[in-house]
């Protein structure tokens, strides 16, 4: 039986040495955001049968195991995804609120300046400060609105210039998860490869966070990426996503249109969607405001007897990126209301009309003022950034908390470790006594017998 | 709850950059004094704001508005005043002319009242910035003498002024209406034979330019009446200008302003924080297990 204690004793300074292996493992990666921690899983042996009862023979280390939750990842997964969606959305907007200087230096100060242009020109028809004040207050307003469309349209291009590279770099990570896959899944079931496993995880954490897709766990441990169904990783084959800076589609390289979530879909929202709303809103508060501002100024008369010219000009169809003060000299101003001839000098009758412009219903199919078409532009984008930006912050509060949790799960406890370090020392210091101790009684029985009464 | 290295470095870190940007977002709202730094801070105060700034910018323009009106209409009144006193001195010189006369007196008379004439001429052609008072819309002079006969030059326009929402005052009279051209007999001609009939000691002329005195001075104290209502009104939009602009303004610094004794709370509330947090992490770390061992 002598023998069978030194391996008994030998299996604890092996248990005890993966302990400590484990245990310095875990303490050097306590600084390691996607280390998991691990764990050694022991076993009794197999018992030895006696005549007399069953002797147990030891330990055995079974499984180094890490310890995490697939329910907090998830979690962790679907705020990611939200998060990603979000912040990318509010960080456009406030790209585009910042472009159009509100509310100090922005279109409706403009427009505000431009009926003040006016209605100063009417104190003093044929003043040429006065005149040249309404033609720098039309310059004004049309370069704010031509500098936001530009603002805007520079915005947009950069937002889908970042995501083709976002696309870029989703497939660079697709393609490292399925390497990872072919490794992880070379190696077997038994004894999962914890760290690669921990470095797919993290990658995968990356990918909800950039495209928000689902993960499932096929058999020999391979992870499923997939974006509403379509497979974009399975084992180690691989699906890249294309994206078409036109039409801000993207589909996998089998020509199958994908809907992804978090980063990329704050950016195709931004593209599709907003963008086009406030550009076509900018466009119609545009010609509305030629419009209503070149009739009225058409029915006055310039100090030289010839009815008013247009006083704004544009392109359609891109009608805030290329307005313009279509009147050139301060005699072309269309102040008076009468034809004369003589032109009165002094007749402020359609530049009256001109500032009465203010309070007309002539923006948004004759719904409302100007003026209220401006407002609208403007806080109809700070709504929709509020709300972005709130739903951002509630979602990157949820992924912190969903984050904390997981590290409350999987994290290292520096002070865990060092108990079970001393936990460990303290078994291989006894396994090792066990180990002297069986020696000693083998040395009672190999040296000490036979020499009775020597 | 598990307590972990991660986690606890993790939300340390958190708590510290919450406490830095809550301290740095109370430092601008303090130094700019602005509640609404940008439009999606508040976007329904904001379009308040925008609202109100507009309305702000209008009643401004009324006020310098009325303000103008004010001017021209004050203006416009001093030189008709001037202009009744004259007639009412050319009337008394008639009254004179009647009753007595000897040439040398009649001599004097006629004199004066040429005087009267091309004074009074001068009045209903005074200028404002460059621009006839008594001119309606036109440029030139309200009063000229073509070829012997005195002529109304300007037009009927009606300058206005808008001094309110929906509140437009005509600010002038036309030399037209004011000097008699309207309702028959001008002041100029009147005066124009009156010089004659002074000259040639007629006594009948005097008595007919007593009666087309009369005529005129009913239609310049018309006019004058007219501006001083005017000028009344514009008076009163003033008055409640200063009280509208006012209460638009309060109602806007509620809007956008930040109370400074709330903000200068806040950030001492915000730096505490953040120093708390700093020290809770410093103190947090300062022990572990691994102090104890040997």
């Amino acid at each position: 039986m002598g023998f069978v204690s030194l391996y008994t004793a030998y299996s604890g300074l092996n248990a005890a040495q993966a302990g400590m292996d484990t245990a310095s493992h875990n303490v050097a990666n306590a600084a390691n955001p996607g280390y998991s921690r691990q764990q050694v899983t022991l076993a009794t042996r197999m018992p030895f049968s006696r005549p007399f009862g069953v002797i147990g023979t030891g330990v055995d280390v079974t499984d180094i195991s890490r310890i995490r939750s697939v329910l907090l990842d998830q979690q962790y997964r679907s705020s990611a995804d939200n998060a990603g969606r979000l912040s990318t959305l509010t960080n456009l907007l406030s790209t585009l609120e910042g472009v159009t200087g509100e509310p100090d230096h922005g279109i409706t100060t403009a427009l505000t300046d431009l009926w003040g242009a006016f209605e100063d020109l009417a104190l003093d028809p044929p003043d040429p400060a006065s005149r040249l004040n309404v033609l720098d207050s039309l310059d004004a307003l049309a370069t704010r609105i031509q500098a936001t469309a530009e603002g805007w349209d520079a915005t947009t291009a950069s937002a889908s210039t970042s995501l083709a590279s976002k696309v870029d770099e989703v497939n660079a990570v697709l393609a490292r998860v399925a390497s990872l896959n072919s490794q992880i899944m070379d190696n077997g079931l038994k004894g999962g490869p914890n760290d690669l496993l921990d470095a797919r995880d993290e990658l995968l954490d990356r990918l909800s966070n950039m495209a928000g897709v689902s993960v499932h766990m096929t058999d020999g441990s391979g992870a499923r990426v997939s974006i509403g169904g379509i497979a974009l990783v399975e084992g180690a084959t691989m699906h890249a996503l294309t994206y078409d800076l036109g039409t801000y589609e993207v589909t996998t390289d089998t020509g199958t249109p994908v809907t992804p979530g978090g980063e990329i879909a704050g950016f195709r929202a931004f593209l599709t969607d907003e963008v086009p709303a406030l550009r076509g809103a900018l466009d119609g508060f545009t010609s509305d405001l030629a419009a209503a501002l070149n009739t009225q100024h058409a029915a006055g008369f310039t100090p030289a007897g010839a009815a008013g010219g247009p006083l704004l000009s544009f392109s359609a169809g891109a009608e805030a990126l290329t307005i313009s003060v279509a009147v050139t000299s301060i005699d072309d101003l269309a102040a008076s209301g009468t034809a004369g001839p003589p032109v009165p000098l002094f007749d402020a009758t359609n530049v009256n009309a001109l500032a009465g412009l203010r309070d007309a219903l002539v923006a948004s199919g004759a719904s409302i003022t100007l003026d209220a078409a401006a407002r609208g532009l403007v806080t109809n984008l700070a709504s929709s950034t509020q709300a972005a930006a709130t739903g951002a912050d509630s979602n990157t509060a949820l992924m912190s908390s969903a984050r904390q949790a997981k590290l409350s799960v999987s994290g290292v406890n520096l002070d865990e470790e060092m108990v079970n370090l001393m936990h460990y020392q303290r078994t291989y210091e006894a396994s090792a006594r066990v180990m002297t101790a069986v020696d000693q009684m083998l040395d009672t029985l190999i040296n000490g017998t036979g020499i009775a009464g020597r | 709850m598990r307590i972990t290295h991660q986690s606890q470095f993790d939300s340390a870190l958190r708590r510290i950059s919450l406490g830095q940007a809550g301290t740095a977002q109370a430092e601008q709202r303090l130094a700019t004094g602005k509640r609404l730094d940008r439009p999606s801070t508040d976007p329904i105060a904001m379009h308040r704001a925008l609202e109100l700034r507009a309305t702000l910018k209008v009643k401004d323009q009324a006020a310098a508005n009325a303000a103008d009106g004010l001017m021209w209409v004050n203006l416009a009144d001093s030189k008709l005043q001037t202009v009744v006193e004259r007639l009412q001195r050319a009337r008394e010189l008639a009254v004179q002319g009647a009753s007595f006369g000897n040439t040398n007196e009649q001599q004097a008379i006629a004199t004066e009242v040429a005087a009267i004439r091309d004074q009074a001429v001068a009045l209903a052609n005074s200028k404002h910035k460059g621009r006839a008072l008594f001119a309606g819309f036109s440029g030139g002079d309200a009063i000229t003498d073509i070829a012997g006969t005195w002529t109304y030059t300007g037009d009927n326009g009606t300058v206005e002024r808008r001094i309110g929402d929906n509140e437009v005052m005509p600010i002038n009279v036309t030399a037209a209406d004011a000097f008699g051209f309207t309702s028959g007999r001008d002041l100029f001609s009147v005066l124009d034979d009156f010089e004659a009939a002074a000259l040639a000691g007629s006594q009948g002329g005097m008595d007919t330019a007593i009666g087309e005195i009369d005529g005129i001075l009913t239609d310049t104290l018309n006019a004058l009446t007219q501006l001083g209502a005017s000028g009344r009104r514009i008076e009163a939009a003033q008055s409640r200008h200063l009280d509208e602009i006012n209460t638009v303004r309060a109602q806007l610094s509620e809007l956008e302003d930040m109370d400074i004794n709330e903000a200068v709370l806040d950030l001492k509330m915000q730096e505490t924080a953040y120093q708390a947090a700093l020290a809770a992490f410093g103190h947090a770390n300062r022990s572990s297990l691994v102090e104890f061992l040997r």
